[in-house]
């Protein structure tokens, strides 16, 4: 799918995308940030970086982070749509059953 | 370091520093470790190639250049590993794997990351993890996925199925991107790390070692893999919803007998493989 939402020219130029992907290793939803080589995966449901390859929030350009925060429904409505079987907005419990 | 060599420094140079010949382009900035080789420097750089040496053909032209200049190494010589971004002439090939220990993209059908990211991501540390090209068979129904290391991954289409909002793999508008971190298949994209972790059991048992110990448990790898699967709680006949459960949350021993071998089956792996999970 095209990336579910569209970073501001300059950062993109810094090599800053986001993406939900299509075929992913299924585990907890999350969200794939890229700049240029380096790759983050951040939960949907937490917003913790995800280990691995781990993260910081500091490691990140605080536009982007602000972005992401503004667009995060969008973020999860994108994984919903993507992979319904292991949605965002209902997390399985560990005690649901 | 990262050079461009004329021939007069290539004769005179009898070291070369970089593992990585990028042979018919025009790029200037390189990464370290690689050497931008001029047509007339080849064959001199040929000569002292080690064997472990890496040479990136960007052009047809560039890859005969590559094929005369191994004819001047003593008989029986290899150069390495080469890589052709485009097709090499095909009665060219036959020449061209006697003279490299591997060669790459050596037909047509190929797709390959864009040259300025392809050349960071085979010199990169993690080479083995990305993609940097490949090819799609239609009739065999598989995609060749080349990694950073020129290693090459099967995968068969089947691998890719429709997402979640009912976008279709097409297989015929394969291209990457993101420094071989992503594989587009049109409108649909997978990421590198699903299929490696799918499809190459040593990246997995590497993935899974990173993990925290508490991870680590029969109880875990079950549930990440009843998720990947797509499977519920209440997908395994004859296996209570429950037992899942705990068996998820190691409030039980790890299971064994007939509950083991349903649990296996309807995953669709061994019972001994659950684990690598």
């Amino acid at each position: 799918m095209p990336d579910p939402i569209q970073l501001p020219k300059k950062l993109r130029a810094q090599g800053w995308k986001v993406k939900v992907y299509s075929r992913e290793r299924v585990e907890p939803p999350h969200l794939t940030l890229i700049c240029r080589e380096k790759a983050w995966r951040i939960g949907l449901r937490d917003s913790e970086f995800m280990v691995p390859p781990g993260g910081r929030w500091r490691d990140i350009d605080p536009r982007v982070r602000a972005i992401l925060e503004e667009h995060w429904q969008t973020l999860c409505d994108a994984w919903d749509e993507q992979h319904p079987t292991n949605p965002v907005s209902s997390e399985e419990d560990e005690n649901d059953v | 370091m990262s050079r461009t060599l004329t021939r007069t420094q290539a004769a005179k140079s009898s070291q070369h520093s970089g593992r990585y010949v990028l042979v018919g382009s025009t790029m200037r900035k390189v990464p370290a470790g690689f050497v931008v080789c001029k047509l007339p420097a080849l064959a001199a750089l040929v000569r002292e190639a080690p064997r472990n040496r890496v040479f990136i053909s960007s052009r047809r032209s560039s890859t005969d250049e590559l094929l005369k200049a191994g004819l001047t190494l003593p008989r029986g010589g290899r150069m390495g590993e080469l890589l052709t971004l485009e097709p090499p002439r095909p009665e060219s090939v036959p020449s061209l794997c006697g003279l490299f220990e591997r060669v790459v993209g050596a037909t047509t059908g190929y797709s390959w990351l864009p040259i300025e990211e392809l050349v960071n991501v085979v010199s990169g540390k993690d080479a083995p993890d990305r993609f940097i090209g490949g090819a799609a068979d239609h009739e065999g129904e598989t995609l060749a996925l080349v990694r950073g290391n020129l290693s090459t991954l099967v995968v068969p289409f089947s691998a890719f199925g429709k997402s979640g909002d009912g976008t279709e793999p097409d297989f015929g508008g394969l291209s990457f991107a993101d420094y071989g971190l992503t594989i587009g298949l049109g409108e649909y994209e997978a990421s590198a790390d699903g299929i490696l972790y799918d499809f190459d059991a040593a990246y997995r048992q590497r993935l899974n070692k990173e993990r925290r110990q508490g991870e680590r448990s029969f109880g875990a790898s079950l549930r990440r893999l009843r998720l990947q699967r797509g499977l519920r709680r209440a997908d395994f006949p004859g296996v209570n919803p429950k037992t899942i459960a705990r068996i998820e949350r190691s409030e039980v021993e790890r299971p064994h007998g007939k509950t083991l071998q349903t649990i296996a089956q309807r995953l669709g792996v061994g019972a001994d493989q659950i684990e690598s999970y």
